[in-house]
Protein backbone atom coordinates (compact mmCIF):
# COMPACT_ATOMS: atom_id res chain seq x y z
CA UNK A 1 0.00 0.00 0.00
CA UNK A 2 1.78 3.17 -0.86
CA UNK A 3 1.04 6.02 1.12
CA UNK A 4 1.29 9.71 -0.23
CA UNK A 5 3.33 12.21 2.22
CA UNK A 6 1.69 14.71 4.40
CA UNK A 7 2.20 17.85 2.54
CA UNK A 8 2.30 20.72 5.18
CA UNK A 9 3.23 23.78 3.73
CA UNK A 10 4.38 24.58 0.38
CA UNK A 11 7.59 21.86 -0.23
CA UNK A 12 7.35 20.89 2.81
CA UNK A 13 6.50 16.92 2.79
CA UNK A 14 6.89 14.45 5.85
CA UNK A 15 5.98 10.71 6.18
CA UNK A 16 2.77 10.68 8.00
CA UNK A 17 0.55 8.30 7.28
CA UNK A 18 -2.66 6.82 9.43
CA UNK A 19 -3.23 3.54 11.29
CA UNK A 20 -5.95 2.44 12.63
CA UNK A 21 -6.64 1.38 16.62
CA UNK A 22 -9.44 -0.35 18.44
CA UNK A 23 -11.38 1.89 21.31
CA UNK A 24 -13.67 -0.91 22.50
CA UNK A 25 -16.62 -0.85 19.95
CA UNK A 26 -14.59 1.68 17.23
CA UNK A 27 -11.86 1.47 15.10
CA UNK A 28 -10.50 5.32 15.30
CA UNK A 29 -8.36 6.15 12.49
CA UNK A 30 -4.69 8.46 13.95
CA UNK A 31 -2.05 10.00 12.21
CA UNK A 32 1.66 8.79 12.86
CA UNK A 33 5.06 9.58 11.48
CA UNK A 34 7.11 6.73 10.20
CA UNK A 35 9.71 6.70 12.12
CA UNK A 36 12.99 4.02 11.09
CA UNK A 37 14.70 4.63 14.02
CA UNK A 38 12.59 4.11 16.79
CA UNK A 39 12.50 0.59 18.21
CA UNK A 40 8.85 1.41 19.52
CA UNK A 41 6.04 3.40 18.50
CA UNK A 42 5.44 6.02 20.81
CA UNK A 43 1.98 7.75 21.03
CA UNK A 44 0.38 10.30 23.18
CA UNK A 45 -1.22 9.68 26.65
CA UNK A 46 -4.37 11.67 25.08
CA UNK A 47 -4.75 8.29 22.91
CA UNK A 48 -4.70 6.10 25.43
CA UNK A 49 -7.54 8.52 26.78
CA UNK A 50 -9.27 7.81 23.76
CA UNK A 51 -8.92 3.82 24.31
CA UNK A 52 -10.17 4.29 27.76
CA UNK A 53 -6.89 2.72 29.23
CA UNK A 54 -4.79 3.11 32.19
CA UNK A 55 -1.39 3.72 30.25
CA UNK A 56 0.59 3.73 33.04
CA UNK A 57 -0.68 0.00 33.97
CA UNK A 58 1.53 -1.03 31.29
CA UNK A 59 5.11 -2.29 31.54
CA UNK A 60 7.49 0.87 32.04
CA UNK A 61 10.51 1.56 30.02
CA UNK A 62 13.27 4.01 29.42
CA UNK A 63 13.99 5.08 25.74
CA UNK A 64 16.80 7.74 24.93
CA UNK A 65 15.92 10.72 22.84
CA UNK A 66 17.51 12.48 20.00
CA UNK A 67 19.40 14.82 22.68
CA UNK A 68 20.67 11.97 25.09
CA UNK A 69 17.82 12.59 27.36
CA UNK A 70 15.05 9.77 28.46
CA UNK A 71 11.39 9.68 28.66
CA UNK A 72 9.50 6.78 30.12
CA UNK A 73 7.39 4.65 27.99
CA UNK A 74 4.64 2.54 29.16
CA UNK A 75 4.07 -0.49 26.62
CA UNK A 76 1.04 -2.15 25.87
CA UNK A 77 -0.11 -4.73 23.30
CA UNK A 78 -3.05 -3.32 21.11
CA UNK A 79 -4.74 -4.32 17.64
CA UNK A 80 -3.87 -2.12 15.14
CA UNK A 81 -4.96 -1.76 11.64
CA UNK A 82 -2.04 -1.15 8.70
CA UNK A 83 -1.89 -0.93 5.39
CA UNK A 84 -4.62 -3.41 5.44
CA UNK A 85 -3.77 -5.92 7.90
CA UNK A 86 -5.44 -6.32 11.60
CA UNK A 87 -2.33 -7.45 13.95
CA UNK A 88 -1.32 -6.71 17.72
CA UNK A 89 1.30 -4.77 18.59
CA UNK A 90 3.04 -3.37 20.89
CA UNK A 91 3.07 0.05 21.39
CA UNK A 92 4.49 2.72 23.91
CA UNK A 93 2.23 5.81 25.69
CA UNK A 94 4.42 8.94 26.86
CA UNK A 95 3.50 12.07 27.94
CA UNK A 96 6.76 13.35 27.20
CA UNK A 97 6.77 12.87 23.73
CA UNK A 98 8.40 16.60 22.46
CA UNK A 99 5.99 16.81 19.06
CA UNK A 100 2.20 16.54 18.51
CA UNK A 101 1.72 13.53 16.20
CA UNK A 102 2.43 9.83 16.89
CA UNK A 103 5.56 7.89 15.96
CA UNK A 104 5.20 4.61 14.42
CA UNK A 105 8.27 2.72 15.09
CA UNK A 106 10.42 -0.81 14.28
CA UNK A 107 8.31 -3.28 16.87
CA UNK A 108 5.48 -4.90 15.54
CA UNK A 109 5.41 -3.10 12.38
CA UNK A 110 8.62 -3.13 10.37
CA UNK A 111 8.71 -6.65 11.12
CA UNK A 112 5.32 -7.45 9.56
CA UNK A 113 5.77 -4.89 6.12
CA UNK A 114 9.06 -3.83 3.98
CA UNK A 115 8.49 -0.26 4.40
CA UNK A 116 10.04 2.40 1.82
CA UNK A 117 10.67 5.84 1.62
CA UNK A 118 10.51 7.61 -1.89
CA UNK A 119 11.49 11.46 -1.29
CA UNK A 120 11.72 11.97 -5.08
CA UNK A 121 8.18 10.88 -5.42
CA UNK A 122 6.56 12.15 -1.79
CA UNK A 123 5.63 8.53 -1.31
CA UNK A 124 5.44 5.73 1.14
CA UNK A 125 5.33 2.16 0.26
CA UNK A 126 3.95 -0.49 3.22
CA UNK A 127 4.23 -4.22 1.25
CA UNK A 128 3.47 -7.19 3.34
CA UNK A 129 5.79 -9.53 4.16
CA UNK A 130 5.44 -13.16 3.44
CA UNK B 1 -6.41 4.99 1.04
CA UNK B 2 -8.92 6.23 2.96
CA UNK B 3 -11.22 8.97 2.57
CA UNK B 4 -10.28 9.94 5.60
CA UNK B 5 -6.55 9.96 4.99
CA UNK B 6 -7.81 11.22 1.32
CA UNK B 7 -9.31 14.12 3.28
CA UNK B 8 -5.94 14.43 5.15
CA UNK B 9 -3.87 14.97 2.75
CA UNK B 10 -5.83 16.86 0.31
CA UNK B 11 -6.71 19.54 2.62
CA UNK B 12 -3.13 19.02 4.61
CA UNK B 13 -1.76 22.41 3.27
CA UNK B 14 -5.23 24.84 3.77
CA UNK B 15 -5.55 22.84 7.44
CA UNK B 16 -2.60 23.98 8.66
CA UNK B 17 -2.42 27.05 8.05
CA UNK B 18 -5.92 27.33 9.97
CA UNK B 19 -4.88 24.75 12.55
CA UNK B 20 -1.34 23.54 13.02
CA UNK B 21 -0.64 22.57 16.14
CA UNK B 22 -4.14 21.52 16.62
CA UNK B 23 -6.32 18.14 16.57
CA UNK B 24 -9.09 17.65 14.47
CA UNK B 25 -11.61 15.15 13.60
CA UNK B 26 -13.21 13.51 10.02
CA UNK B 27 -15.85 11.67 9.79
CA UNK B 28 -17.15 10.76 6.27
CA UNK B 29 -14.42 13.49 4.52
CA UNK B 30 -15.41 16.65 6.48
CA UNK B 31 -13.98 17.42 9.55
CA UNK B 32 -16.22 17.77 12.17
CA UNK B 33 -14.39 18.90 15.23
CA UNK B 34 -11.67 20.85 15.73
CA UNK B 35 -9.64 21.18 19.37
CA UNK B 36 -6.58 21.54 21.67
CA UNK B 37 -6.39 17.66 22.39
CA UNK B 38 -7.10 14.02 20.91
CA UNK B 39 -10.14 13.75 23.25
CA UNK B 40 -11.32 16.49 23.32
CA UNK B 41 -12.22 16.60 19.59
CA UNK B 42 -13.35 12.95 19.96
CA UNK B 43 -15.49 13.82 22.87
CA UNK B 44 -16.99 16.19 20.32
CA UNK B 45 -17.27 14.10 17.55
CA UNK B 46 -19.05 10.66 19.21
CA UNK B 47 -21.82 13.61 20.11
CA UNK B 48 -22.93 13.66 16.41
CA UNK B 49 -22.26 9.64 15.16
CA UNK B 50 -23.37 6.56 15.49
CA UNK B 51 -21.27 3.68 16.98
CA UNK B 52 -20.19 1.86 14.03
CA UNK B 53 -19.31 5.02 11.83
CA UNK B 54 -15.74 5.21 11.35
CA UNK B 55 -13.84 8.29 12.89
CA UNK B 56 -10.53 9.82 11.80
CA UNK B 57 -8.89 12.10 14.63
CA UNK B 58 -5.26 13.79 13.04
CA UNK B 59 -3.17 16.01 14.82
CA UNK B 60 -1.53 18.94 12.33
CA UNK B 61 1.58 19.45 12.98
CA UNK B 62 3.72 22.91 13.62
CA UNK B 63 6.24 23.78 10.69
CA UNK B 64 9.11 23.42 13.65
CA UNK B 65 8.21 19.98 14.49
CA UNK B 66 8.50 18.64 10.81
CA UNK B 67 11.86 19.00 10.81
CA UNK B 68 13.02 16.31 13.28
CA UNK B 69 15.66 14.10 14.34
CA UNK B 70 14.03 11.61 15.94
Amino acid sequence: MKFPYLEVSKDNFVPIITFEICAGQRWIRLEAYIDSGATYSIFHVDTAGLLDIDYQEGKKILITVGDGGVIPVYLHKLPVRFAGLEFDAIVGFSKSLGVGFNLLGRAGFFEKFRICFNDRDKIVEATKLI
Amino acid sequence: MCKKMDYFLKHGKELEKKYAGRYIAVIDNKMVAVGSSRVEVYQKAIKSIPPDKDLGIFYLPLKKEVLTAL
